[in-house]
């Protein structure tokens, strides 16, 4: 297979090959287990064959050479050992032949044998064998007297020289392998160490506190976080168990936890308990623990670690109170509130709901201050709770603002609706001084009782609010019960407001144009603009309302601008023929800074003069002094549109309005004819009239809004009234005549 | 520093568990041993007859592969498993041949990585390092590694008497393609293994021994050893006893059955 191979191989003779070598004559023979002295090798080397030829020196080195390479790995080419081998037979044939024979020279040799590696199990054993058969037969040796015997005794010297040898290598080797030996281990301590350090740094400096303890919980290890947490020293944790640390009412849980480690039910486990200080407060910790087995796999320790969650208790309770509490006053808020409330109609159907709102908060705050107002706000809940201190019966939280709510439980002996409200007004009628102030806080009251209706807590609320805002309107310091066809009818009206936008959009709503007719001549002297709403479940809505409503849903600038549009094309439609057509603006859009620009963009788009509008501006909105009420009157005037004064009422203001108004028209609000109609003998009545005749005299043009019959218009035109508006128009069914404009109006 | 530390720690030093390097070292007849390792051998040696010689003939086989890598080339070796340094190490063997040649040497023991280093200081182009078969990446991109050996041109992988300690079930193919996959063309492989396709008693006899060691052996049939060689190409005479892979002297070779109780081969990575 290798022919190239084998004929380079130097070693000799023929079957020399290892792998072909076979039967008693190969020169190599695997003897190494065989103990020379025991079962001297037969057959394969024949050294006792007397039939063989003595070897020659060549011989016995080639022979010498086979025998160590296979008793021993030489790292060297074959060439190399027999070289080694060679010099080694030189040596011994020296030390022979010497004239003066001495054996100690051959010490040398056997040293030699073991520094050129023939250190193999049989390696000095085949040797001895093969040089004590071949050297006495040696040609060189031929002439040497008592050959033999000095062979015998070189091979003595040479065993000793080789066993001296062979222990100072294994001394070598054994030193060598015991400071490598060395070596590993102070690495292995040095990495062990750096890994405790590394472990004493992170345990050392954890804000987590470890403590490592034993199965019967006796503490092995604890850290600083770990002594801080259960405020113990480190003598005295020595005397104590782990369990020692739990609170009391989590003992029982907690040593279950540990036993499921133990018991191999589980790794780790996560659990948040409680531990005691030392001092004997709780410590709501996060507790991991863990079970550390020993090499056997048995439970040696357990591994703690405990992070103080207390802080973070506190603040998820302090949050919770906070997310039911009102900050300013310490009251539950309104989730609270409503929770509350719920549990008390589960409880119970005799429950009252007052709903307080403080009178003139905002006069304070502005007045004197938030700081003075909060503090009122504090004194109503201190003295709203002293009232009603029973936790289980009554409930007092705050809304927000300036609204409070008191929730009280029917009892035996409990004062009625009207007692209870007094009182709280009566406490908190005394003023309190806040520096140089005297505050007295006055609250108006909605008061619902739930045994009638069955409500919810919601609906209770809901009932209290609307019957408080009810009971505002007529002033400060009431108190009102809960009306609940009245409610019903708000919440009809509520409804339809809600279906507002929806209704505007698909054309419901329409503008629709009433005359303004005199009061001296069957003549019409102007039209108004007016909303009418034909809503399929309420029948018409009339202008005010539809007004109102739309304010309430955001429809407000929208529609009033979209009137205002309708007038200026019903302007145009009419022509040159038919009187101007007024539009009564409200507050916010008599005060809109846009409006003058809206007015001219309406004039432009319809090609009209500007004394084909009329815009009626609230007198509440010129009352007020508002400027840009005030603004956009004197511009749009001075632009030539028609202006007056609507909703125009009895006070003294509403006449120093007059002296200013750029076109001296003004229009009697509906209410006051509506009030006046009905009692037109009150005092009232008569200072209507009064006015009516002042403002003709001063040559105010007077208009009245709202005339239902003719008696009343009648009325008016007896005062001095110019024109009217209203029902009496048709009710006196008379032919009208178109005045086109421009008519005085 | 702290990367050599990662993941695989060290077993700790101790001389009372034999060690298979020591083991090895006293079959082929060095002192690098303790008792414990001595008891073991001659518990092996008596299980399996002959074991002194196959420690040799595979310590020959490795000379052999060494001596054939270097005259095709190769100058840097890598040897996986390289054990205790005794007689006819890789860097003697390959620098004795090319004074320029490289070598990196690898053992899991502490013991002989250290040993290694002992014998190696003041050769600058050898070095040993403690790290595991099973992590060939970290073996790898190991500094050390990286300093001497340079992956784009051939290396010499060694991996001699090394996979039969290497169970299934730590998947050796695999492991072997991660050290291939790095290897530049005209690498070479070195392996040798155990087998107990021949004299099966004995050698059952042997790995019984070995199994209350902290390695013990998984001898492989020749097919699974010519499997290992996957992705390179076998050079001449394949996958064969030691003895038979391209003896050249006297020592290469041994006359019994213990010739043919470990397979060797060297390929090359096309």
């Amino acid at each position: 297979m290798f022919p190239a191979v084998l004929l380079a191989v130097p070693f000799p003779a023929s079957p020399a090959v290892p792998r072909v070598a076979e039967g008693p004559g190969a020169p190599v023979a695997a003897v190494d287990e065989e103990p020379m002295t025991t079962s001297p090798p037969q057959g394969p080397k024949g050294p006792r064959s007397r039939a063989r030829p003595a070897r020659d020196r060549a011989q016995l080195v080639r022979d010498w050479a086979v025998a160590m390479a296979t008793s021993v790995f030489v790292p060297v080419p074959h060439e190399e050992i027999e070289r080694r081998l060679a010099a080694l037979v030189d040596e011994t044939i020296r030390v022979l032949r010497a004239d003066e024979f001495s054996a100690a020279p051959a010490v040398d040799v056997g040293r030699a044998m073991v520094r050129d590696g023939f250190t193999g199990q049989t390696s000095l054993a085949r040797s001895l064998e093969l040089l004590a058969e071949s050297l006495p037969g040696l040609p060189e040796l031929a002439r040497v007297p008592r050959a033999r015997s000095r062979v015998y005794a070189l091979l003595g010297s040479l065993v000793s020289g080789y066993v001296q040898a062979t222990r100072d290598l294994v001394f070598d080797q054994q030193e060598g392998v015991k400071r490598a030996l060395l070596l590993a281990k102070e690495k292995a301590e040095r990495e062990l160490w750096l890994s405790e350090a590394r472990f004493r740094e992170v345990f050392g400096i954890s804000a987590v506190g470890i403590a490592i303890t034993d199965p019967e919980g006796r503490f092995v290890q604890v850290n600083g976080a770990f002594l801080e947490i259960v405020g113990h020293g480190r003598p005295e944790l020595a005397e104590l168990r782990l369990s020692d640390v739990f609170h009391p009412d989590d003992v029982g849980a907690l040593e279950s936890v540990y036993g499921r480690l133990s018991d191999g039910k589980a790794d780790r486990l996560r659990e948040q308990r409680r531990l005691r200080h030392k001092d004997g407060d709780t410590v709501w910790c996060t507790l991991a623990v863990s079970l550390l087995r020993d090499a056997e796999g048995a439970p040696a320790y357990h591994v703690t670690a405990v992070a103080d969650v207390t802080d973070l208790h506190l603040l998820q309770r302090e949050l919770r109170k906070q997310a039911l509490h009102d900050a300013l006053t310490g009251l539950p808020n309104r989730q609270a509130l409503v929770t509350g409330l719920e549990r008390m109609v589960a409880e119970s159907d005799e429950i009252t709901v007052l709903q307080v709102d403080v009178d003139g908060l905002g006069v304070v705050n502005e007045g004197l201050g938030h700081r003075i107002g909060d503090e009122v706000l504090k004194r109503v809940a201190r003295q709203l709770r002293a009232l009603f201190p029973d936790p289980g019966d009554e409930l007092v939280a705050r809304l927000g603002g300036d609204e409070f709510v008191v929730a009280v439980r029917h009892t035996e002996g409990r004062p009625d609706v009207g007692a209870l409200a007094a009182r709280i007004n009566e406490e908190l009628a005394e003023p309190v001084y806040y520096g140089p102030h005297g505050v007295a806080a006055s609250v108006s009251i909605g008061v619902v009782q739930q045994p009638t209706h069955g409500f919810t807590a919601c609906d209770l609320l809901r009932a209290a609010g609307s019957t408080l805002r009810r009971v505002k309107e007529q002033g400060r310091r009431q108190w009102g019960l809960f009306d609940p066809d009245r409610d019903a009818r708000d919440r009809a009206w509520s409804a339809v407001a809600a279906g507002m936008p929806g209704a505007w959009e698909n054309g419901e709503i329409r503008v629709e144009h009433r005359p303004v007719v005199s009061l001296r001549d069957p003549e019409i002297l102007a039209v108004e603009a007016v909303l009418r709403w034909e809503h399929p479940d309420m029948g018409v809505v009339p202008h005010a309302r539809c007004l109102a409503m739309a304010e309430v849903v955001g429809l407000g600038p929208p529609i009033a601008q979209w009137l205002l549009r309708s007038a200026g094309e019903q302007a145009l439609t009419w022509g040159g023929l038919a009187p101007a057509v007024g539009v009564a603006l409200d507050a916010h859009q008599a005060a809109d800074p846009d409006l003058v620009g809206e007015v001219r963009a309406v004039l432009a788009e319809f090609g009209l003069g500007p004394d084909r509008l009329r815009l009626g501006f609230p007198t509440s909105a010129l009352r007020d002094e508002s400027d840009d009420a005030w603004d956009n009157i004197r511009v749009l005037s001075g632009l030539g549109v028609r202006t007056y004064a609507h909703g125009f009422g009895l006070g003294a203001v509403d006449l120093a309005c007059v002296e200013d108004l750029p076109s001296r028209v003004v229009e009697i609000a509906p209410a006051l004819a509506d009030q006046v109609a009905r009692r037109p003998d009150s005092i009232l009545a008569r200072s209507a009239a009064d006015l009516v005749t002042l403002l003709d005299r001063m040559g105010v043009t007077v208009v009245v809004g709202g005339v239902a019959s003719a008696e009343q218009a009648d009325w008016w035109r007896a005062a001095g009234a110019h024109a009217a508006w209203g029902d009496h128009v048709t009710a006196r069914g008379m032919p009208l005549r178109l005045v086109p404009g421009p008519a005085d109006l | 520093m702290v990367a050599e530390q990662s993941s695989w720690v060290p077993e700790g030093v101790n001389v009372d568990l034999p060690s298979a390097a020591r083991v090895y070292d006293y079959l082929l007849g060095g002192g690098h041993n303790f008792a414990a390792d001595r008891e073991l051998a001659e518990r092996f040696a008596a299980a399996l007859p002959g074991s002194r010689d196959i420690a040799r003939l595979n310590r020959a086989f490795l000379r052999r592969a060494v001596l054939f890598m270097v005259e095709r080339g190769v100058d840097q070796f890598l040897d996986i498993g390289s054990g205790i340094p005794t007689v006819g190490n890789v860097h003697e063997i390959a620098q004795a041949a090319n004074p320029d040649a490289r070598v990196v040497y690898v053992d899991n023991e502490p013991v002989a990585v250290a040993h290694s280093q002992l014998i190696l200081a003041g050769n600058g182009r050898a070095a040993a390092l403690q790290e595991d078969l099973r992590r060939p990446e970290a073996i790898l991109d190991h500094p050390t590694t990286r300093e001497l050996l340079d992956f784009d041109r051939p290396i010499g992988l060694l991996m001699v008497g090394v996979f039969h300690f290497v169970p299934d079930e730590w998947g050796p193919r695999d492991l072997l393609d991660r050290f291939r996959s790095r290897l530049a063309p005209g690498s070479h492989l070195a392996l040798s293994h155990f087998t107990a396709d021949t004299r099966p008693d004995e050698m059952a006899a042997m790995v019984e021994v070995m199994s209350r060691s902290k390695d013990p052996i998984h001898p492989r049939s020749r097919a699974e050893v010519e499997a290992l060689f996957t992705g390179f190409d076998l050079v001449e005479p394949g996958v064969v006893s030691t003895a038979d892979w391209r003896p050249v002297s006297p020592g290469d070779g041994a006359e019994g059955p213990e010739r043919e109780q470990i397979y060797a081969g060297v390929g090359r990575l096309p």
